[in-house]
């Protein structure tokens, strides 16, 4: 697949999107549902393993046209979404150089059609949080992670105000804590919780982390035994880079709120009542989002419409609000303030927390909850 | 383009090339006869010069693939009614007769020389020498078609992007669903009469290859040129989601 980057120079500029969404699959059972879709009723099943030995064949390309709108309605814009079809096989296989051919491909699309923004969605944006490789395509990208991060926030704030925990006096644990949303969504929350606890891999960037927190004169402290820390806790953001769930919160106490915003998603829930975990960083476009053909909608499923994860939703945001910079961009970068502008941004053109739901569908009872900015 | 030693080969290693080789060699003389058949469509002697160019180079290409055989110390099947190729040949004189140059160029450029390219470079990267420079070589060349042809198919795709992805579309419907039969873990048919005994597909291994991949390669370099041309994404992805498997 070396001749990708030279395609791009030959190749005919396909529309005129103003913004692209960049993304991948989280799974295999979702890509074989993708795949049965396309193909004609009344077509032979396609066994899994055939699946897998076809998709990681195909190159990035945009699989739907989608078009959104402002909620209350002050602009519209057009733009694609393109999936890079990296698999999840190749997430775990670790070989990183064939994952960033991918990932620059769909960035060569994305300019093709026309782009001024772009997302990179999922483990796509590790390109621009470790800077691996530099993007020479003439548009914007943005990790999408300050929205996501905002969505998470606030998500936990409103969904801990429903249950009836009280933040002010929680002990939140936030597994991946020195990720780049991890990060954000610690900065914002410590002065707001009562003890915080990062878990991280990196245990000199997750010293260093708490060390600046608590600087501020926060509670904040290191995880040393996860699961002994997530058997005490109120909350359990779990934003962590994995290529499967691995994570067990069954061991949380009952009534904890469990929010899992990893993709793929980082906590094991076999045989508990879901009643309190949702999957966070997801957001609503109250005016509208669709695709002419129907396909981001099968990419995507989620149990209500209009619904997208926060870092595609962030690419929506700036394109609406015609704003075409990397808005959120290497690690480490995600401040309050800037969780406050993009939740500002959002408010302006109708973007909100998404209903909460998680595998086994919506909350029960739930409305979409309002929370002040 | 000669050959010199002949590689230190197992005779069932022997035996897998033969079959590709047969491949080869009936597929080169099928775009051979291709390209002849073209001459006729066109009015422009300079246009039939080059037609009949590409004509005497595929023929070059089946000659170096033949010779590889004779080195190799086997035989190449050289069968133009072979099944799949035959139905190939048909689908194209179809397009001759209605005298409809585009059709000819897609599947000559871009579907017949996707799968060739594609196939040649991964045959080109297991095989000993000479043999693998032989395919290496050849594929390169047979690139340089795809090129070519790529300016012209944008061309067309400019004036009328909708009327060309829809003939395209008709056009994969028609001919790659042969070529994906061709690579299919399931055959439609006893035997494609191009294998000097089983069916190659499962002794690809012996030689370092394996068939779910050469599909894989081929589908992928045959979307990247559509892509090139300006192909919508979503139209091609719909396209080989229906292919045979």
């Amino acid at each position: 697949m070396g001749g990708q980057v030279a395609d791009v120079i030959q190749s005919e500029r396909v529309g005129e999107a103003e913004f692209a969404l960049i993304g991948h699959q989280e799974n295999w059972p979702q890509i074989a549902e993708i795949v049965r879709g396309l193909r004609p009723l009344g077509s032979a099943e396609l066994p899994l393993d055939e699946i897998r030995s076809i998709v990681p064949w195909i190159p990035p390309r945009t699989v739907s046209r989608v078009r959104v709108e402002s909620y209350p309605r002050q602009r519209e814009a057009a733009g694609v979404y393109i999936d890079t079809f990296i698999t999840p096989d190749e997430l775990a296989s670790g070989t990183l150089r064939p994952l960033l051919a991918k990932v620059h491909a769909a960035a060569d699309v994305a300019a093709r059609e026309g782009a001024r923004i772009a997302s990179l969605g999922g483990f796509t944006s590790i390109v621009l949080e470790r800077a691996l490789g530099e993007l020479r395509q003439p548009l914007a990208f943005t990790t999408g992670n300050t929205l996501t991060a905002a969505l998470l926030v606030h998500g936990i704030t409103a969904a801990a105000a429903k249950i009836g925990i009280t933040l002010a006096e929680a002990d939140v644990v936030i597994v991946g804590g020195t990720g780049d949303i991890g990060s954000g969504c610690a900065r914002w929350l410590a002065p707001r919780v009562g003890r915080l606890q990062l878990a991280a891999r990196h245990h000199g960037r997750l010293a260093a982390d708490v060390g600046r927190l608590r600087v501020t004169g926060h509670n904040v402290t290191a995880v040393t035994d996860l699961n002994a820390s997530i058997g005490r806790a109120d909350v359990v953001l779990a934003v962590a880079s994995m290529v499967a769930p691995s994570v067990d919160a069954g061991i949380a106490p009952s009534g904890a709120l469990l929010c899992d915003a990893g993709y793929p998603k980082n906590l094991i829930v076999a045989g508990r009542e879901p009643r309190h975990i949702f999957w966070g960083g997801m957001g609503v476009a109250r005016g509208g989002i669709r695709s002419d053909d129907g396909m981001l909608e099968r990419f995507y499923r989620f149990p209500v419409t209009n619904v997208g994860h926060g870092c595609m939703l962030e690419a929506l945001l700036l394109a609406l609000a015609q704003r075409y910079e990397p808005f959120s961009t290497g690690r480490g970068n995600i401040t309050p303030a800037r969780i406050d502008e993009i939740w500002r941004l959002a408010q302006e053109h109708g973007f909100a927390l998404a209903p909460f739901f998680n595998g086994s569908g919506l909350w029960r009872a739930t409305t979409m909850p309002t929370v002040a900015a | 383009m000669t050959t010199a030693q002949a590689p230190s080969l197992t005779d069932q290693q022997r035996s897998v090339y033969a079959d590709i080789l047969s491949q080869a060699v009936t597929g080169e003389l099928i775009g051979m006869a291709n390209y002849a058949a073209m001459c006729q469509l066109f009015d422009n002697p300079a246009d039939q010069i080059d037609s009949v160019e590409h004509a005497a180079n595929e023929c070059g290409h089946a000659a170096a693939f033949r010779q590889a055989a004779i080195d190799l110390g086997v035989v190449a099947i050289e069968n133009l009614e072979a099944h799949y190729w035959n139905k190939i040949r048909q689908a194209f004189l179809g397009h001759v007769a209605r005298r409809d140059t585009l059709a000819c160029l897609v599947v000559q450029e871009v579907m017949l020389e996707s799968f060739a390219v594609s196939m040649y470079h991964a045959v080109g990267a297991v095989a000993p020498d000479p043999l693998g420079t032989i395919f290496r070589e050849i594929g390169d060349e047979e690139e340089g078609h795809v090129d070519h042809a790529i300016e012209e198919l944008q061309a067309a795709l400019h004036a009328d992007r909708d009327g060309f992805e829809a003939k395209v579309e008709q056009l994969h419907d028609e001919v790659m669903t042969i070529l994906a039969e061709m690579v299919a873990a399931r055959d439609t048919v006893p035997t494609c009469g191009l294998c000097h005994g089983e069916c190659v597909k499962g002794s690809l291994g012996l030689v370092g290859l394996d068939r779910a991949t050469l599909r894989g390669q081929a589908l992928n370099l045959y979307l990247r040129i559509l892509d090139r041309i300006g192909v919508r994404g979503e139209r091609s992805l719909a396209w080989v989601a229906r292919l045979p498997t």
